[in-house]
């Protein structure tokens, strides 16, 4: 049973920001703005969230509870800050969205690596010191099998993850600006001769993105690491791989990270898992179980896959 | 438009400026012997650069002067014009730290045969006859750690390599021969959970690994031997409240659950090399393993039952050479699982490919 509780953990650890950042990519690429910047959003939101951890660590004027929130909040500032220069770049602009967002993905890798050089005297790495574990929570931990997964070691996070995924639902398939936004994706032109302002919602949107890519990225490295070097190890990538695989719908994206999760944990403690072990194989197949998996997932699955239709296109109002 | 482009050429011009002009502090001086080229990082980075410069401050004094430079970019085209700018400021000794310097330092010694090149931990480097290369015999500093690891009580180590290089692997064969030895003195069998993790950056995989060994394995500590995988092996050290053993500089500062560090001899590279200099013994051209250097950190606050004096012992049986030690040379089958290729006693290795 204590295995089981282990691979929860582990899998959330894997899952919850390889949600929140796909539920990111699935608000912008809803509008019709491929969202390729990921990765470099993850490492910028997660850089300053860090390095302001870093100041308050280091001064001792903010700790705990408050600290991890004002620390989501500049990553989600800096996220949407970053979300808003590819929106520039891809609506204002009209550039391609893929080269923008490559442009930006190399941007925020160097930036960070700069930043944390010419301000921490020459080190790259910005070190802190993980102080929101919640061992066990008070009367609810001791609730049986429930407790156990999810109120011991665990983090709010894994909470303001539930939340942002049900509020993205809620958002995307329940409020006339969710309704817009999908529109927007789907044919710009129609939703522009509706009244709605396409490049408005494009732009919210693709910020909207920034903001939840920045928190995802925190919380991604508070867990698992105790200093950062401006490196997310390329899970951004993987964020838009669950957002395929999860269809570009919030419910799917969920069950696709938590999958794909889970494969990555059973792949890296294999060597604990009776029958997996006993398999005996070499260690690099092992390794292969979350993509092989996820390719077999997706031939079966993928044949009512279909991404938003005018995604990727930057919208042109006299085209119309 | 042309307001724009003014203010971009008087912009590009202040930072043209500011580029050369940083570092011209030296000009009135007759000049700086003795040079250190710093890494990416300062000198007080705790890590080779620092270890360097106190060693040169150390030997220099007030007799010798002696300079640090920090290049601004740490690509092989910066390195080669820091070491440029350090012979123009009439440097006679260069001292490059870390591997990062193998290219600049190829070219350099070629193009400036009149100046004596000191390059450390650089394994790839053909010295030629104005340079001498130090690189370290990583195998004693883990046979230190191991050994210190098992008499301090723990029958349960792993070790989490890099890629399967020749320090890494001298570090993990010493790791076991240390642990192996200190197995045997006390009559206890150890077991060692051992990986090479492919990489030396961060990744969230190798979290999941350590946390596996510590939580499903049982194992109490484990050694982290490989640039920033660190950074993962103490974040799940200290959620499992278990301990961890640092690697190349006392890493001490980045986790409390860093039971020691394994040092490289870097300090005493560059006085050796510094002595050598100065008392006209220098020879150039050749590669020297540093053994008899190997080192860890003795925390006295954190070992229990492993004294200093248990420590000194120990340490200077390896300063004298008088324990036959494994290497990354012993290597002689198709396989990276070290027990395949060392005789170990008291310990079971479990190799994870």
């Amino acid at each position: 049973m204590s295995l089981i509780y282990f691979l929860f953990r582990q899998t959330l650890y894997f899952a919850i920001p390889l949600m929140i950042v796909a539920l990111a990519g699935m608000f912008s690429e809803r509008s019709g703005v491929v969202n390729i910047a990921l990765e470099g959003i993850m490492i910028f939101g997660a850089f300053f969230g860090v390095y302001f951890i870093h100041i308050m660590q280091l001064n001792g004027t903010m700790s705990g509870m408050t600290l991890l929130f004002c620390a989501l909040l500049v990553a989600g500032f800096v996220g949407g800050i970053f979300g808003l220069l590819h929106a520039f770049a891809s609506v204002t602009l009209k550039a391609d969205q893929t080269i923008s967002g490559t442009a930006l993905n190399m941007l925020a890798p160097a930036f960070g690596l700069f930043f944390a050089k010419t301000t921490l005297d020459g080190v790259s790495q910005v070190l802190f010191t993980n102080e929101f574990r919640i061992t066990a929570v008070p009367g609810l931990s001791s609730i049986p099998v429930i407790g156990d997964l999810f109120f011991k070691n665990c983090y709010v996070t894994t909470l303001l993850g539930v939340i942002i995924l049900v509020g993205s639902w809620f958002v995307m398939y329940k409020t006339k600006f969710g309704l817009r936004i999908r529109a927007c994706g789907e044919n710009p032109s129609a939703a522009d001769a509706a009244g709605i302002n396409v490049y408005r919602t494009r732009y919210i949107s693709v910020i909207i993105s920034g903001i939840l890519g920045g928190i995802g990225g925190l919380i991604y490295v508070i867990p698992i690491a105790t200093e950062f070097e401006s490196d997310v190890a390329g899970y951004g990538f993987l964020a838009m791989a669950v957002l395929i695989f999860g269809n570009w719908k919030p419910w799917r994206i969920a069950g696709a990270a938590f999958f794909f999760g889970l494969m990555k944990t059973l792949s890296y403690s294999y060597t604990s898992i009776g029958f997996l072990n006993a398999l005996n194989m070499p260690g690099v197949v092992y390794k292969l179980i979350p993509y092989v998996a996820t390719l077999i997932v997706l031939v079966v699955t993928s044949k009512d896959s279909q991404g938003p239709r005018a995604s990727g296109v930057p919208y042109d109002k006299s085209s119309r | 438009m042309k307001k724009l482009f003014a203010s971009l050429v008087a912009l590009s011009l202040l930072l043209v400026g500011c580029g050369s002009g940083s570092d011209d502090d030296s000009s009135s001086t007759d000049g700086f012997e003795v040079a250190l080229i710093t890494d990416s990082g300062s000198v007080t980075d705790k890590s080779f650069n620092q270890s360097a410069y106190e060693a040169i401050e150390a030997y220099c004094g007030e007799d010798i002067t002696y300079k640090y430079y920090a290049p601004q970019s740490t690509d092989d085209d910066g390195l080669y014009a820091t070491i440029e700018q350090a012979i123009d400021n009439g440097a006679k000794i260069i001292v490059t730290p870390g591997f990062n310097f193998t290219t600049a330092v190829t070219q350099a010694e070629a193009d400036f045969p009149d100046t004596t090149f000191v390059a450390i931990d650089q394994t790839d480097l053909e010295p030629t006859s104005n340079t001498i290369s130090y690189i370290f015999a990583e195998n004693e500093s883990g046979y230190l750690v191991g050994y210190a690891a098992v008499k301090e009580g723990y029958t349960k180590l792993g070790f989490m390599g890099g890629m399967a290089g020749d320090s890494v692997v001298n570090y993990g064969v010493g790791f076991l021969q240390g642990a192996n030895d200190a197995a045997e003195e006390l009559g206890v069998e150890v077991s060692v959970n051992y990986y090479y993790t492919g990489t030396y950056s961060a990744d969230p995989s190798i979290k999941t690994a350590c946390d596996n060994w510590y939580v499903n394995d049982g194992v109490e500590i484990v050694f982290s031997c490989g640039g920033q995988i660190c950074s993962n092996v103490f974040a799940s050290a200290e959620e499992n409240s278990a301990m961890s053993i640092g690697v190349d500089v006392d890493q001490g500062d980045e986790s409390t659950t860093v039971l020691t560090s394994a040092l490289k001899g870097v300090g005493a590279a560059v006085t050796e090399a510094l002595e050598a200099f100065y008392n006209d013994s220098f020879e150039g051209g050749k590669v020297v393993t540093l053994t008899g250097s190997g080192d860890m950190v003795y925390n006295a606050d954190k070992f229990t039952t492993f004294t200093q004096e248990d420590y000194e012992a120990i340490l200077a049986k390896i300063q004298n050479s008088e324990i036959d030690l494994y290497s990354c040379d012993d290597i002689t089958e198709n396989s990276s699982d070290p027990s395949t290729y060392i005789d170990l006693s008291n310990v079971t290795v479990n190799y994870q490919s």
